[in-house]
């Protein structure tokens, strides 16, 4: 149940994130395979059958445009951002760094903070955050 | 990379997962939907195959299209993500269905399964037709609530094209509904009081038949039934009063009135049963008033029909109070209004 509960909820943050990954990955031109393999190469794996409709809600949208060249002797979909596209990511941006500044202030009274790791946490068990860091100060007094 | 758009067993299993993809695509987009998957998977088999250093088997192949999904999944991904009714009238609509439901198809079925117990003696000869009604009923329920569905789907339709969800004014909202304590207690004084009266009267019916069919009473008597039911009716007189007094002393216990009526209701429902099982409520006092004692008889079961449709209706009430108090009570950290 309770990994059921997190994994709605890991999809939930992950929808947002893949917007703004997939936005600005495409600052400079990738066809659909390439674009994701590229965000995959960043460590933001993305299923094939989420990328595509994406792209083209993106497109329907005016944040994308996009054209059939031929590559490889192959037809590919080739997508950029579009104007409309670029201003939008940045105000995305903004707003994603808005959040995660305000995540860290609301974070930073907890022990952990002082202590926080410079890698990444979700990678390292040792020095990941833990439940326990996350309980209201009320308890742990 | 290997040349494998050549080879036949991925090309002939990748263009039927293409033809069942297209098959839920809408027309307009489905060349072009298609031309992306079909780049997307042969790029994908031929990175595959570059890594293996020979061409894929139709069972890697296989387990590729499998990996990548239900051909009618994949397509769904493309269709516009609609809902028959949305999130703004979704509650409403929930609201009219449990309506329904508590209206028509609980009572209807308690008083299928109430004609049933009525009719156990002669099971056989009533069964059929009992459940030829019962069949009815679930044909009326299903058309029910798909005319309501479809009713909402519309309604849906519309206030899309026509969005008034801004156009509301809180100060148009009803007031906040504060039942306090005392006024509990003084809705259960109230009762009591009248109560009292209402006992008073009873009690003295006997003795004084005119307080219940005024001057009739020189020419009709009352039939055996009433001196069966009669005192179960004083009881549930009684225990109106001793609920109102309870309430009066704990009105925090807000799961007790409601619990306390479902009994109540299954004593009265006895005595509507002991009602409805006679036709004779009063008997004339001679001949010439004969007439007039049948139609009284005749108001009175009528009345007592009647009285059974609304013992139904309220047990169900009842029964959905005292759960919704009783969850209260056990969940005391949830926090309400009332």
């Amino acid at each position: 149940m309770e990994t059921e509960i997190f994994e709605n909820l890991r999809l939930e943050l992950r929808r947002g994130s893949l917007i703004l990954a997939v936005l600005a990955q495409l600052r400079t031109e990738h066809y659909g395979y390439a674009l994701r393999k590229a965000l995959e190469g960043h460590g933001l794996a993305i299923d094939e059958n989420t990328l595509y409709p994406l792209l083209r809600r993106l497109e329907t949208q005016g944040l994308l445009v996009s054209h059939w060249r031929e590559e490889d002797k192959r037809n590919k979909r080739f997508y950029r951002l579009s104007p409309q596209g670029v201003i939008v990511l940045y105000q995305l941006l903004n707003e994603n760094e808005a959040m995660h500044a305000a995540i860290d202030r609301i974070l930073a009274p907890i022990p952990s903070a002082e202590t926080a790791p410079d890698t990444d946490p979700g990678q390292n068990p040792e020095t990941a955050l833990q439940p326990e860091m996350l309980e209201p100060k009320e308890q742990l007094q | 990379m290997t040349t494998s758009r050549t080879q036949p067993p991925s090309t002939d299993l990748v263009g039927r997962y293409l033809q069942a993809v297209g098959f839920w695509l809408p027309r307009a987009q489905k060349q072009d939907i298609l031309a992306e998957i079909s780049e997307d998977l042969h790029s994908q088999i031929e990175d595959r195959e570059s890594d293996l250093g020979r061409a894929m088997t139709e069972s890697e192949v296989s387990d590729l299209l499998k990996q990548r999904g239900r051909p009618i999944l994949v397509a769904g991904q493309f269709l516009p993500q609609r809902s028959l009714i949305g999130p703004a009238l979704y509650p409403i609509y929930v609201l009219v269905l449990k309506i329904v439901a508590l209206c028509y198809v609980i009572p209807w079925l308690l008083v299928w399964f109430g004609i049933m117990l009525f009719h156990r003696t002669q099971m056989a000869a009533h069964l059929s037709s009992e459940m030829h009604s019962l069949g009815t009923l679930w044909t009326i329920v299903f058309t029910q609530f798909g005319i309501i569905t479809l009713v909402f789907a519309a309604i849906d339709r519309v206030s899309i094209k026509t969005p008034c969800v801004s156009d509301w004014d809180p100060r148009k909202l009803p007031k906040l509904k504060v039942e306090t304590h005392t006024k509990r207690r003084m809705n259960a004084l109230a009762g009591l009081v009248f109560g009292i009266f209402g006992l008073l009267w009873l009690l003295a019916i006997p003795n004084y038949p005119f307080l219940i069919i005024g001057p009739a009473a020189y020419f009709l008597k009352a039939a055996p039934i009433w001196h069966v039911v009669y005192w179960p009716i004083v009881a549930l007189s009684i225990a109106s009063l001793f609920e109102a007094v309870f309430v009066i002393v704990r009105p925090q216990l807000t799961w007790f009135p409601p619990t306390f009526r479902i009994a109540t209701t299954l004593l009265s429902a006895w005595i509507v049963n002991a009602l409805l099982h006679t036709q004779t409520y009063v008997l004339p006092a001679n001949r010439d008033v004969a007439g007039l004692a049948g139609i009284l008889n005749i108001c009175i079961l009528v009345c007592a029909g009647i009285w059974a449709v609304c013992l139904v209706v309220g047990l169900v009430i009842y029964i959905w109070r005292a759960v919704r108090e009783i969850r209260r009570t056990v969940q005391p950290a949830t926090p309400h209004l009332a």
